[in-house]
């Protein structure tokens, strides 16, 4: 008799627990869910886009590595041609050529091998891809996966057949400039008639406005009224500074592209001197 | 576009999902039954290769050939065909360490190649996660149904597999949102399609006829058929064939034999 009374306990219980469900809507409840929904659209709009992706990357190679890298969570990312030369740069911290090299000869020497992946106990994890010819190499923290290789690959090989395609921001980067430190020595020039001359002025014209206007330069621009601009960009150590002939509504925007474009280059250039003093340094018994 | 194109018209789906535990499975032996009831020839591959369980809710576990087989280059791709319920035909993976050791993964084109040429529809029961299995069977069909759960991790790992599945030229056929227990802090329809950016096409219940079903090694739309959840499974055939599909009542059961139920345990 106790076990019957018991079963229709446990039914009465059972139609309680249903009639639970038609409850009105508690707040927690509604707060779980908008929060969810929330989170999730936060994940949904970091996904790339491989059609933005690449327009982004025929105005600008550097913005489409940030993003790239970005979304797979690199600490940094290097792009390369097959001779070596940058494509491009992502992240902090600078070309470590001394890796990439190491790479370039796996690649080279297991010439089937596309995919590199070193681990290493501190955690530090490099990924390094062959993608129509140029290698991407990267830092990162967590392991890649499979898929992260996969959809890595594809999305750089449209970045890099992009960045082929003729645009003016490859126009952009044929622009006349001098790179210069800050005692007016030249560190890297193109198409400058009289670099040294012209870095020597260049540097002598930031030191007159520090002086007198004694702020923190972030960009001079010289406009002319053929339409050519001298724009001159302190970065770090040293003064960039190039010419370019553009509509004023544009320059802005313009000069940023190529200041950044020049910086990546420059970048390369430092870590690529440190590197090699630093290897001479270190085997004497070379030379 | 993925590699392997539908010969005469065959729809080769792949039924994926980032999380493991969602119910790809069980998806795809009730989806492929339910399928094979209404329309013509219809395939179902477990591309499960390392975790293999389509066999097992199907009582094909003791299969003599499987796909391990063939991918082993061991046995030819009809050899390890078996008929299942409703005529559906079920191509098992086996559970053998040996077999997953031995098996190449990148035969299952070929697999696929062989049942496109024969099949109105064939489902590949895909991996979960992300790993060279997964992205083999994603490349390997032309579409791709995503099953999701009503939570976030299982929704934001599905847009992983959404990415993925448009790198490889797979489109996307839209979600099938399983276990929904229509609790106030799931993800609604509505929600899923704003943050997927797809048509959800079918939301099925959480159903214990199904874990009942599965137990007895036979598919819900064939032991249950007016159960919820094979409602909301042939809804969803019915949805992939274009086609209407009228809901089947539930026999109604009087209140004395609810009582009887209730007192004395039938089922």
């Amino acid at each position: 008799m106790a076990r019957i009374v018991g079963k229709f306990k446990r039914l009465f219980k059972r139609g309680g627990e249903e009639e639970r469900v038609e409850e009105p809507e508690d707040e927690y409840a509604r707060e779980a869910r908008e929060e969810a929904i929330q989170r999730a659209l936060q994940i949904a709009s970091k996904q790339l886009e491989p059609e933005k992706l690449v327009e982004t990357a025929r105005k600008d190679m550097s913005k489409a590595l940030d993003e790239l890298r970005e979304y797979f969570g690199f600490e940094w990312m290097a792009v390369i041609d097959e001779q070596g030369k940058p494509i491009g740069m992502s992240g902090d911290g600078s070309f470590d050529h001394e890796l990439i090299n190491a790479i370039k000869r796996v690649f080279e020497t297991a010439r089937d091998a596309d995919t590199i992946i070193v681990s290493s106990e501190e955690g530090s994890n490099y990924l390094a891809v062959k993608v129509n010819g140029s290698v991407a190499i990267c830092e990162t923290k967590t392991t890649p996966s499979d898929a992260d290789v996969f959809m890595l690959r594809s999305d750089l090989s449209m970045v890099v057949e992009s960045a082929k395609v003729p645009s003016p921001v490859e126009e952009e980067t044929e622009v006349p400039y001098v790179i210069a430190d800050r005692q007016g020595l030249v560190v890297d020039s193109q198409g400058i008639r009289e670099p040294d001359r012209a870095a020597a002025e260049i540097s002598r014209l930031i030191d007159l406005l520090d002086d007198y206007m004694e702020v923190h330069l972030e960009w001079v621009k010289l406009g002319t009224k053929s339409g050519k601009t001298l724009a001159v960009k302190p970065y770090k150590d040293v003064l960039i500074a190039f010419v370019v002939e553009s509509d004023p509504e544009e320059v802005d925007e313009k000069c940023e592209r190529i200041a950044k474009s020049l910086m990546s280059k420059l970048e390369f250039l430092i870590g690529h001197t440190t590197e090699s003093s630093k290897s001479k340094a270190e085997s004497p018994n070379e030379g | 576009m993925a590699e392997s194109e539908g010969g005469d018209g065959c729809r080769a789906i792949c039924i994926a999902s980032g999380k493991g535990g969602t119910g790809k499975t069980t998806v795809t032996a009730n989806l492929g039954t339910a399928l094979a009831d209404m329309n013509g020839e219809v395939y179902i591959l477990d591309a499960d290769i390392a975790m293999a369980n389509l066999g097992l809710i199907l009582q094909m576990e003791d299969a003599p050939v499987t796909l391990h087989d063939v991918l082993a280059g061991e046995a030819d791709v009809e050899e390890a065909v078996y008929e299942g319920p409703k005529g559906v035909k079920v191509i098992p993976a086996g559970i053998s360490l040996e077999g997953i050791r031995k098996a190449n993964p990148e035969r299952l084109r070929e697999v696929v190649e062989w049942i496109v040429d024969r099949a109105d529809f064939l489902l590949i029961d895909g991996p979960a996660g992300l790993g060279r299995d997964a992205l083999t069977a994603l490349s390997a069909a032309t579409e791709c149904l995503l099953v999701v759960n009503p939570e976030i991790a299982s929704i934001t790992d599905a847009l992983k597999v959404k990415a993925v599945a448009e790198r490889v030229g797979t489109n996307i056929t839209g979600a099938a949102v399983n276990r929904v227990t229509k609790d106030k802090t799931e993800l609604t329809k509505d929600e899923i399609e704003k943050i997927l950016e797809t048509r959800v096409l079918a939301e099925i219940p959480e159903d214990p006829e199904v874990r009942r079903a599965a137990a007895f090694g036979e598919p819900v739309v064939v032991r249950s058929p007016k159960s919820a959840a094979a409602q909301a499974f042939k809804k969803l055939a019915a949805e992939l064939l274009g086609i209407e599909y009228e809901v089947e009542v539930p026999d109604k059961e009087g209140v004395l034999s609810k009582i009887i139920k209730g007192l004395f345990g039938k089922r």
